[in-house]
C-alpha cells in the first residue's frame, strides 16, 4: 500500500485538478475525420516506441492460443 | 441527485493447471492484494437479496438451491465463508472481494463520469497487481484476469451499474419507461461477442453480436440475478434511507473495456432517469422485451426491427434517438456533464448509421468486429473458426502485455477519457463528493478503530449495535465536503460522530 506522503501529494494533485469531462475531449464530431485519441495517456503502459502500427496488435493475436477460448470455463456468476 | 457505481466480476483461471478451484483462486487473488495481515471488515446485516422494488418479499431465487449445492461443497474446506469472502474496504472506498467464485471489484460510490471512469479502470489496476502478486508466490504467470461476462460456454457473470433514485419514484413508471432503452442501450455499449450461447446452452460459433449479455436475458423483471436473469432487476437492496431511496440495480450490462463506451453507457442511464423522474421519457411497449433484446444483439447492421403491442415495428436506433431527442428538449445545457453525454450520444448514434470505423477505440463491440475481421482476413480464417472466439476473449484480458484491448489503447487507439495519473490517483483516494471518498478516508485514517463497514455506514469497535457512523442519508456534495473537513480535523472517529472516544 501507499506511503501518507504518497497520499498526500495525490490529494493535492488531485485538487488541481478540475473535474469536467468537458477538459478532456470535446464532444465527438460526427463528419467523417479521423479519429484523435489523446497522446498524453499512456495506457497501463507507456506507448511502444515509434508510430502506432496495426501490425504490433496483429503480432500480440497471432500469439493467441487458437484453443484459449476452449479451455476457458467459468462458474455462473450473477 | 447523481450517485452511481460499477460492481465487476471479472474472470479468473489458472493457466498451469487443468482444472484450478475459483473459489480458492478468487480467494488468494483478493488476499494477495494485503501487505500486512488480513481483517475481515465487511458487515453483512442488512443485506436482502430477497426484497423486491415491487412491493413485496420473494421467499427463495432461483440461484438457493444451487447456492445450497456449493455450501454444501464448501462446508468441508478449511476456512470460513467469512474467510472465503475476503472482503477488503479499500482506501478509495471501493469493496474488493470473492463474490464466490469470482473476484470482484466495486467502484465506490460516484458523482461524476470522470469519476466513475478513472474508478472503473482503478479496478482493473487494482486487481491486476493481485494476479502480480500471487504470480509471484506462485512462481510463474499462472493466474489470469479477464473483464468480460461470458466463458463462452454458457456461464455468465456480470458488470452490474447501480444509479441512486428517489424512492418516490414508482417502480412500475420506472419499468414501463426504461425497459426500451435498456433493450437498445447495448448499441452504444454493448462489448461485442462471437457466437450465440444461452444459459447452460451450448455454443454455436459463427455470428457477431453486439451484446455478451443478451443471450443471457430469459425475462423482462425479475428479483433474480444468477438464473431467470431480466432485463430489469427488482432487487430493493437501497443501500442507503429507504424511506428516501430506491438504488436501482442494473444486470443487463456489459463489462466495458472502452472508457467513452462505459462513460456514455452510465450518462445516458442517468439521463434517462432523470428524464422518467421529470414524467419525459418517450413511451415504447415492446411487444416481446426479451427476444427484442436478443434480436438487436444479432445484428451488427442495427437494421433489425423488433415488434411493439400496436404492432408497428422499429429499429434499435430509432427507439435511442427518441430517447436522446426527448433528453435534449429536457436538459440541453444543464451541466457539462449533461452537456458531453448528448453531444457525444447524437454523434455515436450518427456514425453509427454513417461511419462506424469512427467508433473504433470508443464503443467496444465495433472495435472488437474490427479486430476480428481484420484478423480474420488476414489469416484466411472461417467466421466460426475457434481462434476467433480465443481473440474474443483476449480482447478482454487486463494484463498489460496481454490484453488485446490494451494493445489498442497502447498504440494510442482508443479514446481516454481520464489520464494515467487519474487513475492512479483513484486507487488510493475516493470521490471527494461521495460518500464513498468519506469511506475510504475513514478506512485510510481510522482503519484501527473500525469493526465493520457497508455501503452505508461504519461500525465503531467501541460502539453498540445502535451506534454507528450513519451515512445513509449522505448524498449532498456539500454535505460531504464538510464531513470531509471534520474527519481531517479528528483525532478519532467517534469524535466525527459525537460519541465518546474509544481510547
Amino acid at each position: 500500500m501507499q506511503s501518507t506522503n504518497s497520499h498526500q501529494r495525490i490529494e493535492k494533485a488531485r485538487s488541481q485538478r478540475p473535474m469536467s469531462l468537458e477538459r478532456r475531449e470535446r464532444p465527438l464530431d460526427p463528419s467523417p475525420k479521423p479519429p484523435g485519441p489523446k497522446k498524453d495517456d499512456a495506457g497501463p503502459r507507456q506507448p511502444e516506441p515509434g508510430s502506432p502500427s496495426r501490425d504490433n496488435l496483429l503480432k500480440r493475436m497471432r500469439k493467441v492460443d487458437p484453443k484459449q477460448a476452449e479451455r476457458y470455463r467459468q462458474r455462473t456468476g450473477e | 441527485m447523481r450517485l452511481f457505481g460499477i460492481e465487476t466480476e471479472y474472470g479468473i483461471i489458472r493457466e498451469d493447471q487443468e482444472q484450478s478451484d475459483p473459489v480458492v483462486e478468487s480467494m488468494e487473488l483478493v488476499r494477495a492484494y494485503v501487505s500486512d495481515k488480513f481483517e475481515q471488515t465487511w458487515d453483512y446485516t442488512g443485506e436482502d437479496p430477497h426484497a423486491d422494488q415491487r412491493g413485496f418479499r420473494v421467499t427463495g431465487l432461483q440461484q438457493d438451491v444451487e447456492e445450497e449445492q456449493f455450501a454444501t461443497i464448501d462446508a468441508h474446506r478449511s476456512f470460513s465463508f467469512y474467510e472465503m469472502k475476503s472482503d477488503l474496504v479499500l482506501p478509495n472506498g471501493a469493496r474488493f472481494y470473492n463474490d464466490h467464485t469470482h473476484p470482484e471489484y466495486s467502484t465506490p460510490e460516484c458523482s461524476t463520469l470522470q469519476e466513475l471512469i478513472a474508478h472503473d479502470r482503478a479496478g482493473e489496476r487494482i486487481i491486476q497487481h493481485a494476479a502480480n502478486t500471487r504470480n509471484a508466490a506462485l512462481g510463474s504467470p499462472a493466474v489470469q484476469l479477464y473483464k468480460n461476462n461470458t466463458d463462452l460456454h454458457g456461464h455468465s457473470y456480470g458488470c452490474h451499474d447501480n444509479y441512486l433514485i428517489s424512492r418516490s419514484l414508482p417502480f412500475d413508471q420506472v419499468s414501463r419507461d426504461l425497459i426500451p432503452f435498456l433493450i437498445t442501450r447495448q448499441i452504444i455499449a454493448g462489448a461485442g461477442k462471437i457466437g450465440i450461447e444461452g444459459q447452460d446452452r451450448p455454443y454455436q460459433p459463427g455470428r457477431y453480436q453486439l451484446s455478451q449479455r443478451a443471450d443471457f436475458m430469459e425475462t423482462a423483471l425479475s428479483v433474480d440475478t444468477m438464473h431467470n436473469r431480466p432485463i430489469l432487476n427488482t432487487r430493493d437492496e437501497p443501500h442507503a434511507n429507504p424511506r428516501k431511496y430506491r438504488r436501482l440495480h442494473l444486470i443487463v450490462g456489459d463489462a466495458n473495456m472502452c472508457e467513452f463506451a462505459t462513460a456514455l453507457k452510465v450518462g445516458t442511464t442517468q439521463v434517462v432517469l432523470d428524464l422518467i423522474a421529470n414524467n419525459a421519457a418517450p413511451r415504447f411497449e415492446i411487444d416481446n422485451p426479451v427476444a427484442a433484446i436478443k434480436t438487436i444483439s444479432r445484428d451488427p447492421d442495427l437494421k433489425a426491427t423488433v415488434a411493439l403491442t400496436s404492432g408497428k415495428t422499429i429499429t434499435a436506433l430509432e427507439i435511442q434517438a427518441a430517447y436522446l431527442a426527448a433528453a435534449k428538449r429536457a436538459f440541453a445545457g444543464m451541466d457539462a456533464d449533461v452537456e458531453w453525454i448528448l453531444a457525444n450520444w447524437e454523434a455515436t448514434l450518427t456514425l453509427l448509421e454513417r461511419n462506424r470505423t469512427e467508433l473504433i477505440g470508443r464503443i467496444d463491440w465495433v472495435t472488437k468486429q474490427w479486430l476480428l475481421e481484420s484478423f480474420a482476413q488476414e489469416e484466411r480464417l472461417e467466421w466460426t473458426d475457434p481462434w476467433l472466439a480465443s481473440l474474443d476473449l483476449e480482447y478482454h484480458h487486463i494484463a498489460p502485455e496481454r490484453g488485446l484491448f490494451l494493445g489498442l489503447e497502447q498504440e494510442g487507439k482508443t479514446y481516454r477519457l481520464c489520464s494515467d495519473d487519474d487513475i492512479r490517483s483513484a486507487i488510493f483516494q475516493g470521490p471527494v463528493t461521495t460518500r464513498g471518498g468519506i469511506r475510504g478516508l475513514c478506512i485510510k485514517k481510522f482503519r484501527h478503530e473500525i469493526q465493520a463497514v457497508q455501503w452505508e455506514r461504519i461500525q465503531l469497535k467501541s460502539l453498540t449495535q445502535s451506534q454507528h457512523f450513519d451515512m445513509s442519508d449522505l448524498v449532498d456534495p456539500a454535505d460531504v465536503t464538510r464531513l470531509r473537513q471534520r474527519i481531517d480535523t479528528a483525532k478519532h472517529l467517534a469524535d466525527v460522530i459525537g460519541t465518546p472516544s474509544s481510547r
